[in-house]
């Protein structure tokens, strides 16, 4: 029963831009990125793109711009990889106190690996807002939160990374 | 840097192929792609006598063409004889992008012109000027190609200010009465789909819209000889997704992408799986001839493109070729299509168009993938391209993640069969290509990871092109721009700063950046999409929106002797709109976007009389001292 999918009743006039085939065709490298710097995992976030595009695809028809579509396929990943979460294997790889490990091979692994040892929260939102390049508002918008937990998360992110980094720029 | 150094590995993580194909599978699968529900006039007996006449017609067509794939050696690219034999194909297609080889680069000849007498509609068209003709001079949308418009959401004749509202379906027409603007008219489209980009051409207004209902692009056309009571002309329809167009003088070209699913043909019904085009004089599936194929370089998605005149609503010419696009090129004569392949190059090909028709000469690829239309250019027959790809070398592992290899820039020039004959390669390893600007023989891009080259390349032999200059400055450049003799304009970031450069480019070999200014600014669509740039160097004027601290200002700069001068900055009171991120579901919150309230805003001028147009409000500024002359809202 294909035929019988849930877009037939969709309302006329529905946006090409949020189509879910052009949509995956623009945004399947930052949802990828983000369920990765997330779960650290290229096999996880391998599923957490399927997951997130089946799901977008129950929505797409009511995706009004361009930035909507993207807000949300970010917001779908994180509660994409926040059911992950949940499941024993991450559990076991993520450290449950979320503390960070001592870092010395800054140099040699690269500022990426320093961002993958942050506690998830941080990471989520240093990641957001400097690859997503959105602003503390809109971080808390994708994440459910406020604004401003949103700026002590990346405040922690940012001290840590200064320490390990021994980088100035942030 | 943390930032770019963050950037730059960060991007290397992307999904596999076969990731990525699974997913694509999977959604087509979900039947968003419902077949094509177009008006058909013709059917049964008729329409296959009618597609038989089509056929005909192309022969003569076909006949004179075979010389030409005889000379090439034409091995794979073939144009269908019917529609059974695109059938079989599609049947055949597995459903993942297919890399086109090298060696299939062949050049086919057809296409079919099924009007005639194009020539004296033109004509016509150049010397029927509006009546009421009290336009001064005006600003025209940025556009890479002189002569050949690009669509925009906002477009001037130096008359009215045309404002397309794509959330509310409606252009609004304003008399711009120098500087204190009216609204005369809301022209409400009768469109199903979602209105994408408009031009203005003689005294026609298209409107391109895309409709997933039926998966097609409609282009509404109104006459607006009397600006204040548009009239409706017939419109043009073509199968597919909004993928570009252009506008030369009165003959629009729309490039469409059409995925076919292959659970859904049927041989009986051409409809299923070819592509169909509506308009005045044409209303039907594409002739079989039409339409090319390549048994290497097959995927399950068209490309269509076909030319129509604006002034009749009719059809100039159609070619569908079995196989993705992404990036669109157009020049006066040529477009150039350019699809990324699944090993990390790009399948490019080549359209001739001339007055609406479209006819595909060849087919080629290049190393490496495209940043956007600018890394494209025709000069002289020869075409060039600047591209970025990935090297075996640095590949590595951190943990469980698999970081590709180093990335590497190359330029290459193409013959007019896209036969490589000249290239530089590995080009500022491990660098990204960020922008690219081709002005004649010679051309510039800049790379980026920690310094800023600017390169030059001597194209004046190319055959052998070569790196004369390169010159590195801190941040990069999104985009560059000509401005005026012997310097190039460079809008792009620096850190958390938008930046403007200044490039004394009089010697290319020597080139030298004459001023900088950096502003803060969150968020500034100029710097993702050319059009939002106004960049006119006979009037001395930079502009473009921005949003900073929740605020969205208007900035407009000069270059005066040798420094940058900021002429105005205008706030724009918009108020933050509420808006779901999911209406009836589990996130319902409100979304609030800096991003959105500053996007959809263009600068323009009409005689001396510069204008802030968004759809909700249009600033008018005297451009002696920027003062503001009025603020109004619209309905």
């Amino acid at each position: 029963m294909r035929g019988m999918c849930m877009f037939t009743e969709t309302a006329a006039g529905v946006p090409v831009f949020a189509r879910p085939e052009i949509a995956f065709e623009k945004y399947a490298d930052i949802v990828y990125r983000l369920a990765f710097v997330r779960t650290k995992s290229r096999y996880d976030s391998d599923d957490i793109l399927q997951d997130v595009f089946m799901r977008y695809m129950k929505v797409w028809t009511r995706m009004e711009s361009e930035e909507h579509v993207k807000a949300m396929l970010l917001r779908i990943t994180v509660n994409c990889s926040n059911s992950l979460k949940t499941s024993s294997w991450f559990k076991k790889t993520e450290p449950l106190d979320e503390s960070i490990e001592a870092a010395n091979t800054a140099e040699e692994n690269g500022v990426l690996c320093e961002v993958l040892k942050l506690p998830l929260k941080y990471r989520t939102a240093i990641h957001l807002y400097y690859y997503g390049g959105y602003s503390v508002k809109e971080i808390a918008m994708i994440l459910e939160t406020n604004p401003s937990t949103v700026k002590t998360r990346l405040a922690r992110g940012r001290e840590i990374l200064k320490n390990t980094l021994k980088a100035d720029d942030l | 840097m943390f930032e770019e150094e963050y950037r730059n590995q960060i991007d290397k993580i992307e999904p596999d192929e076969t990731v990525r194909n699974e997913i694509r599978t999977r959604i087509s699968e979900h039947g968003t792609k419902k077949p094509m529900n177009l008006r058909i006039v013709m059917r049964g007996a008729f329409a296959a006598a009618a597609c038989f006449a089509l056929v005909c017609s192309a022969f003569a067509v076909t006949g004179r063409s075979g010389q030409f794939s005889k000379r090439n050696q034409l091995r794979k690219t073939v144009n269908s004889k019917d529609y059974s034999e695109i059938f079989d194909t599609i049947k055949t297609i597995e459903n993942k992008q297919i890399y086109i080889s090298e060696d299939i680069a062949t050049g086919v000849n057809y296409g079919f012109s099924s009007v005639p007498g194009n020539a004296s509609i033109t004509t016509k068209a150049k010397t029927s000027l509006p009546k009421d003709n009290t336009s001064a001079s005006h600003s025209e949308t940025t556009k890479q190609v002189e002569g050949v418009d690009e669509a925009d959401i906002i477009k001037t004749d130096g008359k009215c200010i045309y404002i397309l509202s794509q959330k509310d379906k409606k252009v609004k027409i304003v008399r711009a009465n120098n500087g204190n603007p009216e609204q005369c008219a809301i022209l409400e489209l009768s469109t199903d789909g979602y209105p994408e980009e408009m031009y203005l051409s003689g005294n026609r207004i298209v409107i391109i819209s895309g409709n997933a209902e039926n998966n097609s692009v409609i282009a509404e056309i109104y006459d607006i000889s009397n600006p204040e009571s548009p009239i409706k002309q017939e419109k043009c329809m073509q199968s597919g997704y909004y993928n570009d167009s252009r506008v030369i003088g009165n003959k629009l070209y729309i490039i469409s992408g059409l995925f076919i699913d292959k659970e859904n043909i049927d041989e009986g019904k051409p409809k299923t799986y070819v592509p169909e085009v509506v308009c005045k004089d044409y209303d039907s599936v594409v002739p079989a001839n039409s339409v090319l194929m390549s048994k290497e370089c097959l995927s399950a998605t068209y490309t269509v493109i076909s030319g129509y005149n604006i002034d009749d609503s009719t059809l100039c010419g159609t070619q569908s070729l079995l196989g993705d696009a992404a990036t669109v090129y157009c020049s006066e004569n040529n477009i150039i299509t350019a699809a990324r392949t699944e090993d990390g190059n790009t399948s490019v090909n080549r359209f001739e168009i001339s007055e609406g028709t479209v006819t595909h000469k060849a087919i080629g690829s290049v190393s490496g993938t495209l940043l956007n239309q600018f890394s494209i250019d025709e000069h002289n027959g020869n075409f060039r391209f600047v591209t970025t790809g990935f090297t075996k070398e640095g590949e590595t592992e951190i943990g469980a993640v698999k970081i590709i290899g180093d990335t590497i820039n190359a330029l290459y020039v193409l013959d007019g069969d896209l036969k490589q004959i000249g290239a530089i390669e590995n080009v500022a390893p491990g660098e990204r290509v960020y922008s690219v600007r081709f002005m004649g023989d010679i051309g510039y891009f800049v790379t980026f990871r920690q310094v800023d080259p600017l390169f030059s390349v001597d194209l004046s032999n190319p055959e052998k092109p070569a790196i004369i200059g390169s010159l590195k400055i801190p941040g990069f450049s999104n985009y560059l721009f000509p401005y005026g003799e012997g310097r190039l304009l460079g809008i792009g970031k620096n850190g958390a700063y938008a930046k403007l450069s200044m490039f004394d480019v009089s010697n290319p070999a020597n080139v030298s950046e004459s001023d900088v200014t950096e502003f803060d600014v969150d968020y500034a669509e100029a710097l993702q999409n050319h059009k939002a740039n106004l960049v006119d160097y006979n009037k001395n004027i930079i502009g473009f929106a921005y949003g900073v601290d929740d605020m969205v200002k208007y900035g407009i700069f000069s270059y005066e002797n040798g420094d940058f001068v900021q002429k105005a900055e205008i706030d724009l009171e918009y108020k933050t709109e509420p808006e779901y991120l999911y209406k009836n579901g589990e996130y319902s919150r409100v979304y609030t976007s800096i991003v959105g309230m500053a996007q959809d805003i263009r600068g323009l001028y009409i005689g001396d009389v510069f204008y802030v147009v968004s759809e909700k409000e249009i600033v008018s500024c005297n451009m002696d001292d920027f003062n503001i002359i009025s603020e109004v809202e619209l309905k």
